[in-house]
């Protein structure tokens, strides 16, 4: 069979070039300024018209400063929690191809500091040309191998649900509610010890009382997020109880979604199972894959599609 | 947390449509704009003079310049060499002009919404110059 005319639709016209969670972090900062704003408007209008004095004190411009930069933490953690371990309705997909990658939990060191942040086990498969129509339905962005045509091959990112993630994320909300407390409480005596003899020392101990709340509730969502991965159990990703490595000839069944944080790719999340169908022989080049040979070695996959 | 995550990303749709630079100027403006509005309420009537206002400004500058980098680099995964020194213009810009006009205009009680405005407004136009300044030079 060997390559194919038709070109993978690697990229995609409808992708955004914004990387998530950026938006979403847009949307936070701007309810926050609104609330605070709308609050702080209801304040001037009862000292203006009503007389009365509601002035901010040291302590509390501290504590009320702490307090918003440590409910952006409490909201941006949520956003996390929610992407992971809510899962989305989509679609059931079959896929087949050959194992290039596999990313598990917390390889990289952003995921130990902030472990809210943390991702499931990803498999990425060099999909058999065949499948290039699913990965491309709905105007979704394609990740491809950085081959020349005709060898270029799609590719497509395969989650598995990882416990350890979900148990890390409840531990690490747990931590930044409290953070965020011990954090307020800070930022309320640093409000009180700093004053606001001048412009400059008033805005240094606003913004000092803002850094310092957001740190604690970070560090909260540490201890709690490393608290609960510690307790949850290390799992890789398998297939019929067999470990999956790179280079497996592989089928899986998912829920396949259009999801903001793979750049609007298509994904199986989360794979609802998967059989191995042995390994790509040594002789054909793995570096990257190319559909151009799996199409050949792979010809019986277990999707159902003629 | 489900009912509040919803809540606080319902401008999502909004945003979509701003942009990374959009996004990066609303971030600056509301925070700069919302501290403003606070240093007014703890002073009981914010009064600036010129030196104050710059140095009130770069105190904004470093602050909302630090927080998108958590936000760029950490959370979004953009490298730290592609996004500093953008995002420092931007949020540069962003917050001499919301200090500045917020000063100029007295209006301390809404600074977070005209940090707002201001804030999209600069981190669009950014957006558009580096545009057509790229077309310039691949022309």
């Amino acid at each position: 069979m060997a390559c194919i005319e038709r070109r993978p639709r690697c990229g995609a016209a409808n992708s955004p070039a914004i990387p998530e969670p950026i938006t979403r972090i847009g949307s936070v900062i701007g309810i926050i300024a609104s609330i605070a704003g709308a609050a702080g408007g209801v304040i001037k209008g009862l000292e203006t018209v009503g007389g009365i004095g509601v002035g901010l004190g040291g302590a509390s411009g501290g504590a009320i400063s702490g307090g918003l930069a440590g409910i952006a933490v409490i909201i941006i953690v949520g956003i996390y929690a929610f992407d992971r371990c809510v899962g989305t309705k989509g679609l059931r997909e079959c896929v087949a191809g050959v194992v290039s990658e596999i990313v598990q939990d917390f390889t990289e060191w952003t995921e130990e500091l902030f472990p809210f942040t943390a991702m499931h086990d990803r498999v990425d498969v060099v999909v058999k040309s065949r499948y290039w129509d699913v990965l491309e339905d709905g105007q979704a962005k394609v990740f491809c191998t950085e081959e020349e045509p005709p060898r270029r091959s799609e590719i497509m990112r395969n989650y598995f649900f990882t416990k350890r993630v979900c148990d890390t994320m409840t531990g690490a909300q747990i931590g930044v509610g409290i953070g965020a407390v011990g954090g307020v409480i800070a930022a309320a005596a640093i409000g009180a010890a700093i004053g606001c003899a001048t412009v400059i020392l008033c805005i240094f101990a606003l913004l000092l009382a803002a850094l310092v709340a957001a740190v604690a509730a970070l560090v909260g969502a540490l201890i709690g997020g490393q608290i609960a991965k510690a307790i949850s159990d290390d799992t890789s990703p398998t297939s019929g109880g067999q470990e999956i490595a790179v280079g497996d000839l592989i089928t899986i069944h998912g829920n396949m979604v259009k999801r903001e944080f793979d750049e609007n790719a298509n994904v199986m999340w989360w794979v609802s199972s998967s059989s191995l169908s042995g390994t790509a022989p040594t002789s054909i080049p793995s570096n990257p894959f190319s559909y151009c040979e799996i199409d050949d070695v792979f010809t019986m996959d277990s999707c159902s599609r003629g | 947390m489900k009912l509040l995550v919803k809540f606080f990303t319902s401008l999502n749709i909004f945003t979509k449509r701003l942009g990374l630079c959009g996004n990066v100027g609303l971030i600056a403006g509301a925070i700069a704009g919302t501290f403003l509005m606070f240093l007014d309420m703890r002073q009981g009537g914010l009064i600036m003079n010129t030196t104050e206002a710059v140095q009130v400004a770069l105190m904004l500058t470093l602050f909302t310049w630090m927080f998108i980098q958590f936000v760029l680099v950490i959370l979004a995964r953009l490298t730290f060499r592609s996004v500093a020194i953008p995002s420092f213009v931007n949020c540069l810009l962003t917050c001499f002009a919301v200090v500045f006009i917020v000063r100029a205009l007295g209006l301390y009680v809404i600074a977070w919404f005209i940090g707002i405005v201001v804030g999209i407004i600069i981190g669009m136009l950014l957006c558009r110059i580096n545009f057509i300044f790229n077309r310039l030079i691949k022309n």
